[in-house]
């Protein structure tokens, strides 16, 4: 490693710096620990011995927890699947078209439009959620999953397109050009020679788009109201009632479970998340 | 251009496509005539199967409606509600509780009951008034609830304290049992925790012939019944009763009976809706017991009130009033929805469905119905709901009681300033 490489002098801060960082690792982990071991515990114990440390090791809520909702866990977990699969390629597709757009071609109100698109970043959902929902339950989309997939599709996340139009800008215009001299149209120039280079952006952006759908909770509360369309965020709210009892231990174990696909995909894609920020914030 | 751009382009064009012509407004009645109603409700997966349960027989009973229920926690229930009010969808059958039938009613979002077939001659009179705003009934309850004193005679045992008399102690005699307590259970055990909430102020200011609200909608709480408060409350901190500021402030972001003092077995007394002693008693793995909240006997009037602990009201803009109305009538009154409900949704306010369950209740669910049976003819008058903009009221005395607590007020500015931030929140 680099540090490896690095004279010995400052071997001695070594020791102290892994402890600290450590020790600082696992009191951000310690939520996350106690819910691991909360959802081995039964739940009447969960409140009642705060120990991290299970006395026994009991799988009965994972267990339950997958059967006790009306439709098995899995369904809730392909239900919310299928969304984010949908969303990441909608928002591929149709936030890099738009990047493109606002990183290579001229037209009117190209700076205007760029700007309207950063303002809408600024709003908050609860300011566009009224207004969203009054469009879609005139469209007779309330309780499908087209409110949530259909924007990706028209590029309404600007997040991403702002990532992609900064790392697009970051790319040499000569590849364009030469790519026009040998006869590229601007959807070739777009599908052959920037698509391929993008894909530390692509990648980031497919990563974010999964974590925050798979994610999100309000706007699936909102707009699927029907519990057989509910996603994973919506069906682990149905264990519990601020007003009643509440199944803590199988509500832990489920989120455990609900977090695993997370978890995976950060694994695999970390690396292209810092390189693709790295690469797109400094440019 | 290459096939596959050219598919590209499609693909684009499909989605535009898509989004301009799915047009045209949905309507609620299918071909065959039959009509749907939607019912909107917040409750856990256990209230899930029941409320379907109870929605396939009436079903049954009524061919030609149909009813969808939909339904998420209580937090989220409200945040999608005030969406889908806000849309002009709301579902036609709509819960409510607290205040909140008092906000939508005032906002015009509730049919006046009377314009609708909806029988309630058999529903108690003190939870049929929570329904009940400027002489026009929004709402009609589900079931019947208080708040009340919880008890955990084990923890007393432990401590070799008696456990007071519900009809006989007043206010003196809860701080000092609750002092004694504190100096005989073992550390991390309280008395109590901080009894601040909102429906404690109702109470303990009604005994002295106010209330948190006037009947016109204003702030009706004195500052000196305030100060009195947290002048008793404090005293309680300082004595060791109620656990310290910060950890009263971890206990607020937790209100699940599960999390609090009580529901982990380290409190003696809880102040709590008695329709929470199932959940708390279960938590607490130990029998548990309701009595009177301080100070009845003896004050001006009772401080305590019969509250609906759910209303059922209909959507002011639902297309089938009338098919709402049969079908909330169906869920109050019909003996056979009680016995699918039993005391889910609180001890049922209409007699004859109490009744005709008594036998078949658990034993907790048994103690709250003869809790409830004996208070109401001790009650004081029914509660003045808070109007419009009062939701926020819990939020506001748990800032101002954080204040208080952590020494950054004195008990007198702190009521200047709850009075007055109450006062902007509901003025309309």
């Amino acid at each position: 490693m680099a540090t490896e490489l690095r004279p010995s002098r400052r071997r001695s801060w070594r020791l102290p710096k892994h402890v600290l960082l450590i020790g600082f690792g696992l009191v951000m982990l310690y939520p996350l620990l106690w819910m691991v071991s909360s959802s081995v515990k039964p739940t009447e114990t969960i409140f009642r011995d705060p120990s991290i440390w299970p006395t026994e090791l009991d799988l009965g809520n994972y267990v339950e927890g997958w059967g006790a909702l009306s439709h098995p866990f899995h369904y809730y977990l392909w239900n919310s699947a299928v969304i984010a699969i949908l969303a990441v390629a909608g928002n591929l597709l149709s936030c890099s078209l738009a990047a493109y757009a606002f990183a290579r071609l001229k037209f009117r109100g190209r700076n205007f439009f760029f700007a309207a698109m950063l303002a809408t970043l600024m709003l908050p959902i609860h300011v566009l959620i009224v207004p969203q929902y009054v469009l879609f339950s005139q469209l007779d989309w309330i309780n499908t999953n087209l409110p949530l997939v259909v924007p990706k599709f028209l590029a309404h996340d600007a997040f991403f397109i702002f990532l992609m139009v900064q790392f697009v800008r970051g790319l040499p215009r000569e590849l364009d050009e030469a790519a026009r001299i040998d006869g590229c149209g601007h959807i070739r120039i777009y599908w052959r020679i920037i698509i391929p280079l993008s894909v530390p952006a692509l990648a980031t952006s497919a990563l974010f788009t999964f974590i925050w759908t798979w994610n999100d909770f309000f706007s699936q509360l909102i707009f699927l109201t029907d519990p057989e369309l509910w996603t994973m965020p919506v069906a682990l709210r149905s264990f519990m009632d601020g007003q009643g009892e509440t199944a803590w231990g199988e509500l832990f174990a489920m989120s455990i479970v609900g977090l695993m696909p997370i978890f995976g995909f950060f694994l695999a894609g970390q690396r292209y998340l810092t390189q693709g920020i790295a690469t797109t914030g400094f440019k | 251009m290459s096939r596959r751009s050219r598919r590209l382009a499609a693909l684009c064009l499909a989605g535009v496509m898509l989004a301009v012509s799915a047009c045209g407004g949905g309507s609620s009645e299918s071909d065959d005539g039959t009509v749907e109603l939607r019912f909107g409700w917040w409750g856990n997966n256990d209230r899930a199967d029941a409320t379907q349960k109870v929605i396939d027989t009436f079903q049954a009973k009524n061919p030609g409606i149909t009813v969808k229920g939909s339904y998420t926690d209580f937090n989220s229930y409200f945040d999608r509600l005030a969406t889908e009010v806000a849309a002009g969808r709301a579902p036609d059958v709509i819960t409510l509780g607290g205040a909140y039938p008092r906000e939508y009613g005032d906002r015009g979002a509730l049919l006046d009951l009377s314009k609708v077939n909806l029988k309630m001659d058999k529903i108690g009179a003190a939870a049929l008034d929570n329904g009940k705003f400027g002489g026009v009934q929004y709402g009609v309850p589900s079931g019947v609830n208080t708040i009340a004193t919880v008890i955990n005679p084990a923890v007393f045992e432990k401590a070799g304290v008696e456990v007071p008399d519900g009809d006989t102690w007043t206010w003196d005699d809860f701080e000092r049992i609750t002092k004694e307590l504190a100096g005989k259970l073992p550390k991390g055990t309280f008395a109590l925790a901080d009894p601040t909430r909102t429906d404690m102020l109702d109470a303990y200011s009604r005994q002295r012939g106010e209330a948190l609200y006037t009947a016109d909608g204003k702030v009706a709480i004195s500052a000196k019944t305030l100060v009195d408060w947290w002048t008793m409350t404090l005293e309680l901190r300082d004595a060791g009763a109620t656990p310290p500021a910060s950890q009263t402030a971890e206990l607020i972001t937790q209100p699940a009976p599960e999390q609090s003092l009580m529901g982990r077995g380290l409190a003696a007394v809880q102040f709590d809706w008695s329709n929470q002693l199932t959940a708390l008693t279960k938590a607490a793995g130990a029998p548990l017991k309701l009595i009177r909240v301080p100070g009845e006997t003896g004050a001006t009037q009772p401080g305590m009130w019969l509250q609906a602990s759910q209303i059922y009201s209909i959507n002011a803009r639902s297309e089938h009033p009338e098919e709402a109305a049969k079908f909330v009538d169906f869920l109050v009154n019909s003996a056979d929805a009680g016995k699918i409900i039993l005391a889910d949704r609180g001890i049922p306010a209409n007699s004859d469905v109490r009744e005709g369950i008594a036998s078949v209740l658990g034993e907790e669910e048994k103690a709250q119905a003869e809790f409830i049976d004996d208070l109401t003819p001790k009650a004081g008058p029914p509660l003045v709901i808070g109007p419009a903009g009062s939701t926020d009221t819990p939020k506001i005395l748990d800032r101002v009681n954080a204040e208080v607590l952590f020494d950054r007020q004195k008990p007198a500015e702190a009521a200047a300033d709850f009075i007055q931030q109450v006062g902007t929140a509901i003025q309309q």
